[in-house]
C-alpha cells in the first residue's frame, strides 16, 4: 500500500532527476531526511518543520576562482515548509549571484515543493537590471514506502527563463534505504533534453553517535567521495570531498544551526 | 638520271639472298630484299644534337654486302623531294654478314663505322638508303603528310633521348610504322637481343617522394623484356643502391617474380625502409644471364630523405593589398645560397624560376619568392629588395579547398629537379588576406593580418600561467575562444579536452598533439550550449617525464526561451 504513493511520485518526476548541485550543494551523507539546502537546491522540502540555519562553501575542483558560497533559511509550520538562500559562486568575471526560495508542504511519510532560482552574473555586460538574469523554476517529492526505504525524484529545471543556468541539469530519481546504523543511497540522472548518457550515484553511510561517514561513487567518469557530519546540539558540520580523475577534487563543507535531527 | 643509276652492280649479298625473297602472302617490306637495311635511327638526343646522330645499317643474309655507292640521304617532311645527301659509301665500306655498319657522329659510342654530320632533323622527316642500282629504302618517321617520305604508315617520333629502332632486327612488317618503334640508342648492337631485360627509363619513383629522416620509403619502377624470348620468373634480379655525400649504400637486392613474354612489362615495388639523410641518388640495376643490351640495365632517381636547404615558412595565398602572391623561405643549410638555383611550383607542372634578388642567401636568411616583385615591394616599402625574388612563370596558389581537404600545393625544388620541400595548406579558416605562416612546428594564420615577410612570425607575449584561455566569455552560438598555453619543457604532448561542472567530458577541442613549449590554438565553441565549463590542459614532455594537469573556467552565455 505504501508503495502507490512512491509510484506517484516517480511519475511526477517524468523522465526522473536528481542533478549535479550547484548553488546550494551541501556535504550530505545518505539519509531520509533534507536541509533548508536541499530543499533550494532539489525542490525536496523536508519531513520536519523545525527551523534551520545552513552556510555552505564548495570549492570546485580546486580552482581558486571558481568557489560557492551560500546561506540558506528554513522552517515550517504544521505541514507547510519554506526555505529562502542567497548564494555567489565564482570570480567577478566568471561568477553570478543566485536567489533561491522553496516552497511545499511534507510530512513524515512524504512531501513535495517548488523550487525557484533567479541567478545574475556578477558582471553583466550592459549593467541592465535585468542584463545577465536568469530565473529557473523546478520541483521534487519524496515518500516513504517502507521498510526504511525513500523514494525520491526531482525536476529541479522545469521551467526556465533569462540566462540559462551554468550548469544545466536533468531529471533526478533516486532512493535512500535506512538498516539500523547503515543508510544507502542510489539515484541515476538523466541528461538534460535527453542528450547523452545518464549517470548513476551510489552512497554508503553509517552513523556512530553524532558521527556520519559516507562513502559515494558516481560514473561519467567514475569518481568516489568521501563525506563526514558530525553533531552536536543544535550544531551540525559536514565536509565531503569528491575525486575526478582529471578535474581533481571538489570539497563542500557545511554548517548548520537547528533543523532536524537525521 | 643519276650516275648511280645507270652504274648499278648488285651487290653480291642481294644476288645470293634472292631465294630468300618474301613469301607473296607476306606484306611487301619496305627495304629491298637482299641488301643492308635501316636498322636504327638516332636524330634526337637530349640537349645538343651534334655528334650524337646516327644511323645503324645491318646485314641480315650470309654474305658480306658492300657499301660502296650506297647513298644515305635525309629527307625534309615539309615539302615534296626535298632529299639531302649525307654519306656515300666508299670502296672499303662492306658490312659482314649478320653485321652492322653505323654512319654517325664523333661522339656516337663505339665509334661508327663512318663519320659524318648527318645534322638528322626531328620528325615528321625521313632517312632514305640509295642503292647503286636504284633499288632504295624510306624510313619515315613523324606524322608525314607526303608518301615519299615513308613505306605505309611512318614510324612514331621518338621522345629525345631515344632512337627509332627496327624490332625485331629485321622486321619487315609491311610499314615504317609497324618495324620501327622507340627504344634506347644500341649503335652497333642488336636492336632486340634474344634476351634483354631492360628498366623503362624515366619511370622509377620514390614514395615518398622526400622521405623524412625517420620515415621508411618505397621505390617503384617498371622492367621490359626487350628480347626474343621470354624471360622465366625470378630469372631477373634487382638490387637497389644509393650514393650521396655519405658515400655509396647497397640497400637491396630482389629476384623479379614475375615472368615476362617477349614485350612484356612488369611493375616492381621495393621497400627500401629508412635511407641515408639527404640528398642522393638511388640507383637501380637489373640482371639478366644472356642480357645482350647493358645499357638499358641501369637508371637512377634523385630524391631527398629529409628536409632540403631552402625550407618553406610562410606562404601568402590570398593577399588583400594588391602585392601579390608570394612564398617565404628560409636558408637552413648553414651555408650561403643562390635562391635562383632552385624553382617553385604549386600542384601543377609548372615550375617558375626566381630572378631580380640580389647575391647569395645568408645562412638562417629569409627570402621572399613573389608572384609580382615590384607591387610586393610597393605594398611593403621597407622589405629589402635583394632578398626579393621575382618567380617567372608563377603558379597561382588556390584561395579555397577542394574535396580532398586541401586548397594547393607549395612544392620546392633543386634546379635538377630534386624535391627541396613541400608544404600542401588548407585554407579553411584562415581570414581573408591572412598569410599561412610556420609556428611552432604548425602551419596556422599569421598574427599579424598582412603576414612578416622577411620576418620571423610575431613572438607570442609571456603567459602568467602554464594555460589560460581568452576571452573567458563566450556567447552561445559558435564565438570562438582561444586557448595559450606555456610548457616547462622545450617540447611536449598536449590535448585540450572540455568538460561541464559536473565533471563530464563535452568535448575535445585538441587531440593529443606535439607542440613546442609556448603556443596558442584558436577553438570554435560550435554548438556547446551555454554553462560553466572547465577547460583541462592535460600535457607529457617529450621523450618522457612527470605530465602536468592545469584546469580553467570557461562560461558560455546563452539564453534560455
Amino acid at each position: 500500500v505504501r508503495l502507490a504513493p512512491a509510484l506517484i511520485a516517480l511519475a511526477f518526476a517524468g523522465p526522473a532527476s536528481l542533478a549535479g548541485a550547484q548553488d546550494f550543494a551541501a556535504p550530505a551523507p545518505p539519509a531520509a531526511t533534507s536541509s533548508a539546502a536541499a530543499f533550494l537546491e532539489d525542490g525536496l522540502p523536508p519531513a520536519r518543520g523545525a527551523a534551520s540555519f545552513e552556510a555552505l562553501a564548495t570549492s570546485w575542483y580546486g580552482l581558486p576562482d571558481l568557489a560557492t558560497r551560500a546561506v540558506a533559511l528554513g522552517g515550517g509550520w504544521r505541514a507547510a515548509r519554506a526555505a529562502a538562500g542567497f548564494s555567489q559562486t565564482g570570480d567577478p568575471e566568471l561568477g553570478w549571484s543566485a536567489a533561491g526560495l522553496g516552497l511545499g508542504l511534507a510530512g513524515p511519510e512524504a512531501g513535495g515543493g517548488l523550487r525557484a532560482v533567479v541567478r545574475r552574473d556578477r558582471l553583466p555586460r550592459s549593467g541592465g537590471a535585468l542584463d545577465g538574469a536568469g530565473l529557473e523554476v523546478g520541483g521534487a517529492a519524496w515518500v516513504r514506502a517502507g521498510a526504511g526505504l525513500t523514494v525520491q525524484a526531482s525536476a529541479p529545471q522545469l521551467w526556465e527563463r533569462g540566462r540559462e543556468a551554468p550548469l544545466g541539469r536533468g531529471c533526478e530519481i533516486g532512493a535512500t534505504g535506512a538498516m539500523d546504523d547503515l543508510a544507502f543511497r542510489l539515484a541515476r540522472v538523466s541528461p538534460r533534453g535527453g542528450a547523452g548518457a545518464a549517470r548513476h550515484e551510489a552512497a554508503l553511510g553509517l552513523a556512530a553517535g553524532g558521527l556520519r561517514v559516507w562513502l559515494a561513487a558516481r560514473d561519467q567518469p567514475l569518481r568516489g567521495a568521501l563525506g563526514l557530519a558530525a553533531r552536536a546540539g543544535p550544531i551540525a558540520v559536514a565536509a565531503a570531498v569528491e575525486s575526478h580523475p582529471v578535474l581533481g577534487e571538489t570539497v563542500r563543507i557545511s554548517l548548520a544551526l537547528g533543523g532536524a535531527r537525521p | 638520271v643519276f650516275p648511280w643509276v645507270r652504274a648499278a652492280i648488285p651487290p653480291a649479298c642481294a644476288v645470293l639472298a634472292l631465294p630468300l625473297a618474301p613469301h607473296a602472302a607476306t606484306p611487301a617490306p619496305c627495304s629491298p630484299a637482299g641488301r643492308a637495311i635501316v636498322a636504327e635511327v638516332f636524330y634526337d638526343a637530349t640537349g645538343d644534337d651534334t655528334g650524337w646522330e646516327f644511323v645503324e645499317l645491318y646485314n641480315p643474309v650470309g654474305v658480306p654486302c658492300p657499301l660502296e655507292g650506297l647513298r644515305l640521304e635525309a629527307g625534309d617532311g615539309a615539302g615534296p623531294g626535298r632529299w639531302t645527301l649525307r654519306w656515300t659509301g666508299s670502296a672499303g665500306d662492306t658490312i659482314p654478314p649478320r653485321g652492322r655498319f653505323v654512319v654517325g657522329g664523333a661522339r656516337v659510342d663505339p665509334p661508327p663505322g663512318a663519320l659524318a654530320t648527318l645534322d638528322l632533323q626531328n620528325g615528321p622527316d625521313a632517312v632514305r638508303l640509295v642503292w647503286p642500282d636504284g633499288a632504295a629504302e624510306v624510313v619515315g618517321y613523324g606524322p608525314l603528310a607526303l608518301a615519299e617520305y615513308a613505306c605505309g604508315d611512318p614510324a612514331g617520333d621518338a621522345p629525345a633521348g631515344q632512337s627509332l629502332a627496327r624490332i625485331p632486327d629485321d622486321a619487315q612488317g609491311g610499314s615504317n610504322a609497324l618495324d620501327f618503334r622507340a627504344a634506347s640508342p644500341s649503335p652497333g648492337r642488336a636492336n632486340q637481343p634474344a634476351r634483354d631485360a631492360g628498366l623503362i627509363a624515366g619511370a622509377l619513383a620514390l614514395d615518398p617522394e622526400q622521405p623524412g629522416e625517420a620515415g621508411d620509403a618505397r621505390l617503384a619502377g617498371w622492367i621490359e623484356n626487350r628480347g626474343g624470348t621470354g624471360i622465366a620468373a625470378n630469372a631477373i634480379g634487382l638490387s637497389v643502391a644509393t650514393r650521396g655525400a655519405f658515400g655509396t649504400s647497397d640497400l637491396l637486392a630482389s629476384p623479379l617474380g614475375d615472368s615476362l613474354a617477349p614485350g612484356d612489362t612488369a611493375s616492381f615495388l621495393l621497400a627500401l625502409g629508412r635511407l641515408p639523410a639527404g640528398k642522393q641518388s638511388i640507383l637501380v640495376r637489373v640482371a639478366l644471364a644472356g642480357d645482350g643490351a647493358p645499357g638499358n640495365d641501369a637508371d637512377s632517381l634523385l630524391a631527398r630523405v629529409g628536409a632540403g636547404p631552402l625550407e618553406i615558412t610562410e606562404i601568402q595565398f590570398h593577399p588583400a593589398g594588391g602585392e601579390g602572391e608570394w612564398v617565404e623561405v628560409r636558408n637552413r643549410s648553414g651555408v650561403p645560397l643562390d635562391p635562383a638555383r632552385y624553382t617553385l611550383a604549386d600542384r601543377g607542372a609548372a615550375r617558375g624560376v626566381p630572378a631580380g634578388g640580389t647575391g647569395p642567401l645568408a645562412a638562417e636568411s629569409l627570402a621572399v619568392l613573389a608572384q609580382d616583385r615590384a607591387a610586393l615591394l610597393a605594398r611593403f616599402p621597407a622589405l629589402d629588395p635583394a632578398r626579393i625574388w621575382q618567380v617567372s612563370p608563377w603558379a597561382a596558389l588556390n584561395n579555397a579547398n577542394d574535396g580532398s581537404g586541401l586548397a594547393d600545393a607549395v612544392v620546392l625544388r633543386d634546379d635538377d629537379g630534386t624535391r627541396c620541400g613541400r608544404v600542401d595548406y588548407s585554407a579553411a579558416g584562415v581570414p581573408a588576406g591572412v598569410p599561412l605562416e610556420l609556428r611552432d612546428g604548425e602551419w596556422l594564420p599569421a598574427r599579424v593580418a598582412e603576414g612578416t615577410p622577411l620576418m620571423p612570425p610575431s613572438a607570442l607575449p609571456a603567459l602568467a600561467g602554464r594555460f589560460a584561455i581568452a576571452p573567458r566569455r563566450v556567447r552561445a552560438g559558435g564565438a570562438e575562444a582561444r586557448f595559450s598555453w606555456s610548457l616547462p619543457w622545450p617540447r611536449g604532448t598536449i590535448a585540450i579536452e572540455i568538460y561541464d561542472l559536473a565533471g563530464r567530458r563535452v568535448a575535445r577541442p585538441l587531440p593529443e598533439t606535439t607542440v613546442s613549449t609556448r603556443g596558442e590554438r584558436a577553438w570554435p565553441t560550435g554548438d556547446l550550449g551555454p554553462g560553466l565549463y572547465l577547460a583541462v590542459l592535460r600535457a607529457r614532455p617529450e621523450g618522457g617525464g612527470d605530465p602536468l594537469t592545469e584546469t580553467v573556467a570557461l562560461r558560455i552565455e546563452g539564453e534560455a526561451p
